[in-house]
């Protein structure tokens, strides 16, 4: 009989996020609230109106749907480059020292430049250099140049470029920075397209929640402690070469991508029982963190044919007994089963209540109407869906055992650590100390077992390496 | 094996703890039947009043301390006095039995229970667990020493034998006192005020491998039941107890209650001396 564990992984990426610039800005026009112009509002004798990189000041009423070219505007300053509104689907500009800009409404001059990109650059047209378009200088034979977002090589020596002198290599390409400051810049997001400093790149989209580097260092502190540890990961991210060694498999995920557009990225976690390699599977949730030896553990499980904890404890290793984060639990009587580890099987048993979750996940919705009719959750939860597996197949006896608070896991959600004082993280409150050898203490105490950190920053206090090298 | 307990005793000016453990040593020949020695910085005063009811008084220099805290008297009054709680590892260094029950002077036994740790196998013994005798009231602040931190133990019944474990423990407490202001940085404690039951309770945590795991103390048989300074207590009557207990969203205005049997922690100095005045 084979046995594993098995980590569900999908990285959380949004292509449509942009990262504000940090600028420090003197602020300008003190008192003067300026509002971007749209078509489709109406606008009164007085307001301020931001088009076309000017800030104009409204002298007659408009009606909506007025054309911007029909108002009767007073122009106030040219030359404004936007950098913030709540609208992040806008056309910005980067801005450079001494730049008026406008930013949530408000006009400032850039005090201290932000120079941070935010975004990771990866070079396309590898050794192409591109000149930037100016009026007049004549361009030669093979020359690329960036004229109105799109790049062209020159085809002869000329002044001018269009369809008979050049060639367009590439389009939709931003001006990102240059030698010549005077130019204007454009924001980018991820997945743009830039030229940067004459050379093209593109910008890498943001991972808000890089499932993958926990799935790698899950994986390195259970080899860490549990040396012949079997592990293998369903993903269809990409592995870092690195670290593939850390896995026995890697699985891509079946029957298709159902969370490419979900957050939690739950959807595909019932799958693990059609993917899994082994007989007797152990399954993590990403955000888990080994610190010691639970080979031992196999022999417990081997009791049942599908088990999951129903006791999590706190950092001060006491069982937690808030329900601040189970309403629907405690409002729904559903078994307080928490999935952030479990086990199963490949039996009868197991096979049902997949099936069963498989139906869950996909009609989340449905079975949350029917079944949970308060403190009914907003989005798919993977615990909630398989307790409500469990309630529906009346196997809660042979799924948990309430009595056993060893095969358990830290559970470091704020709310449930028994705080009168707690914020959003729980790093916040608590100093994470991690040693070269592998040993973590959080705030005054030592950590054992298996820690469910729950914010991904978690991870920025310890160096993978020192694990798998430590 | 000699058994006994220790009561330690440093007069503050407006407490007299000295006639405090007088008191209560009468109480514990009572109800445990067990000799008392008097750790003090007031000797020959305890030597005076005393009435022979010591096994031993044992002398320690007199110290200022600069640890200061109100005293309540109830909810409607307090004062703000010194707090002479140093060094309450003497008793552990300067013990003539060979099984030791420290204990605060405002501890009034009325029970044998604690007895029962002199057959019991661990080495060292205190209470984690406490009730306030009113039973409503909010104990969380006796539950860690701090928000963040670690299990809180109370230092005022502690039972030990020497050992080389309690070597180091009280080696210990006496490190973290010495060096007060870095625990109490350390161990996320607003208050200055130094408390014998944080230093104890984060001792016990460090030598448990600074885990909640206790593998060093055991809870000491019974319970530990205690009232705050806001209550009162009453009246006195063998082995019952009369208290006036604070309403805690009206200030000035107490419950009655009262107990029999039970071993009580009495923290409101005053109304103890009031009845001690009485007897």
């Amino acid at each position: 009989m084979s046995k594993g564990y098995v980590i569900v992984a999908q990285n959380n990426i949004d292509y449509n996020y942009r990262i504000s610039p940090d600028h420090s800005l003197q602020p300008q026009y003190s008192g003067i609230h300026v509002d971007v112009w749209y078509k489709e509002l109406p606008y009164i004798k007085g307001q301020h109106i931001y088009n076309n990189r000017s800030v104009y000041k409204v002298k007659t009423t408009s009606k909506p749907n007025t054309n911007f070219e029909e108002l009767d505007l007073q122009l106030i300053v040219k030359n404004v480059r936007l950098i913030n509104d709540e609208n992040t689907q806008l056309e910005y500009h980067r801005a450079h020292k001494n730049d008026l800009v406008l930013s949530n409404n408000k006009l400032y001059t850039v005090k201290q430049q932000d120079n941070k990109i935010p975004y990771e650059l990866t070079s396309i047209y590898k050794g192409i250099h591109v000149n930037v378009y100016y009026d007049n200088l004549e361009y030669v034979t093979d020359q690329h140049v960036l004229k109105d977002n799109i790049v062209y090589k020159m085809t002869c020596d000329s002044k001018d470029i269009n369809k008979s002198t050049a060639e367009i290599i590439v389009t939709d390409i931003k001006l990102y920075e240059d030698a010549n400051k005077s130019l204007w810049f454009e924001d980018a997001k991820a997945g743009d397209k830039v030229l940067y400093y004459n050379h093209l790149f593109q910008l890498e989209p943001v991972v808000f929640d890089d499932y993958i580097k926990q799935a790698c260092y899950l994986a390195a502190s259970l080899h860490k402690f549990n040396a012949n540890a079997k592990i293998s990961v369903i993903t269809n991210d990409i592995i870092p070469e690195e670290y593939r060694k850390l896995f026995d498999h890697i699985i891509p995920i079946p029957y298709g991508d159902a969370a490419a557009n979900s957050i939690w990225k739950v959807e595909n976690r019932w799958k693990v029982y059609h993917s899994t390699p082994y007989d007797e599977t152990v399954v993590f949730d990403t955000d888990m963190f080994i610190l010691q030896d639970i080979s031992s553990w196999w022999d417990y499980f081997s009791n049942y044919e599908l088990y999951f904890t129903t006791q999590v404890k706190t950092y001060r290793d006491k069982l937690v007994t808030s329900d601040a984060y189970r309403k629907t639990f405690v409002a729904n009587n559903l078994p307080n089963i928490y999935t952030g580890m479990y086990y199963f099987k490949k039996c009868k048993l197991t096979d049902d209540f997949f099936d069963m979750l498989e139906l869950i996940c996909k009609d989340w919705k449905i079975f949350y109407e029917r079944f949970l009719p308060k403190d009914t959750p907003f989005n798919l939860s993977i615990d909630v869906a398989s307790a409500l597996a469990i309630m529906i197949l009346g196997i809660e006896d042979k799924v948990t055992n309430k009595q056993n608070t060893e095969i358990t896991f830290t559970h470091m959600k704020p709310r449930i650590q028994e705080w009168k004082h707690y914020g959003e993280s729980w790093q916040e409150s608590l100093g994470v100390y991690f040693s070269q050898n592998t040993k973590l203490k959080l705030g005054n105490h030592c950590q054992f077992g298996i820690l469910h950190y729950t914010e991904s920053n978690f991870l920025d206090n310890i160096e993978i390496e020192s694990i798998i090298n430590g | 094996m000699t058994n006994g307990v220790v009561l330690i005793a440093n007069n503050n000016g407006a407490v007299d703890y000295v006639k405090q453990a007088i008191y209560c040593a009468k109480r514990i020949g009572k109800y445990l039947k067990l000799p008392v020695t008097l750790i003090t910085d007031s000797h020959d005063y305890a030597v005076e009043t005393s009435n022979n009811v010591f096994d031993k008084i044992i002398s320690t220099d007199y110290k200022v301390s600069n640890n200061n805290k109100i005293y309540y008297d109830g909810a409607m009054a307090h004062k703000i006095l010194m707090f002479k709680n140093h060094s309450r590892t003497v008793a552990y260094y300067n013990t003539p039995y060979d099984q030791t029950i420290l204990m605060d002077t405002d501890y009034l036994v009325s029970s044998d229970i604690l007895n029962n740790c002199f057959s019991m196998s661990s080495d060292l013994m205190m209470y984690k667990d406490s009730y306030d005798i009113s039973n409503v009231r909010d104990v969380s602040e006796f539950e860690y020493i701090s928000d963040k931190s670690v299990d809180f133990y109370w230092a005022t019944v502690v039972y030990f034998k020497k050992s080389k474990k309690n070597d180091i423990y009280f080696n210990l407490i006496d490190h973290i006192e010495e060096n007060w202001k870095y625990y109490q940085n350390m161990y996320d404690i607003n208050s200055t005020l130094f408390r014998n039951d944080f230093a104890f309770s984060i001792a016990l945590h460090i030598m448990n491998g600074f885990t909640s795991n206790n593998q060093v103390s055991i809870q000491l048989p019974g319970k530990h039941y205690y009232t705050i300074d806001k209550d009162i207590l009453w009246n006195v009557k063998d082995n019952n107890m009369t208290f006036l207990v604070h309403k805690k969203q009206f200030d000035g205005q107490y419950t009655l209650l009262s107990t029999t049997g039970l071993d009580v922690h009495v923290m409101n100095k005053f109304s103890l001396e009031r009845i001690i005045n009485n007897e």
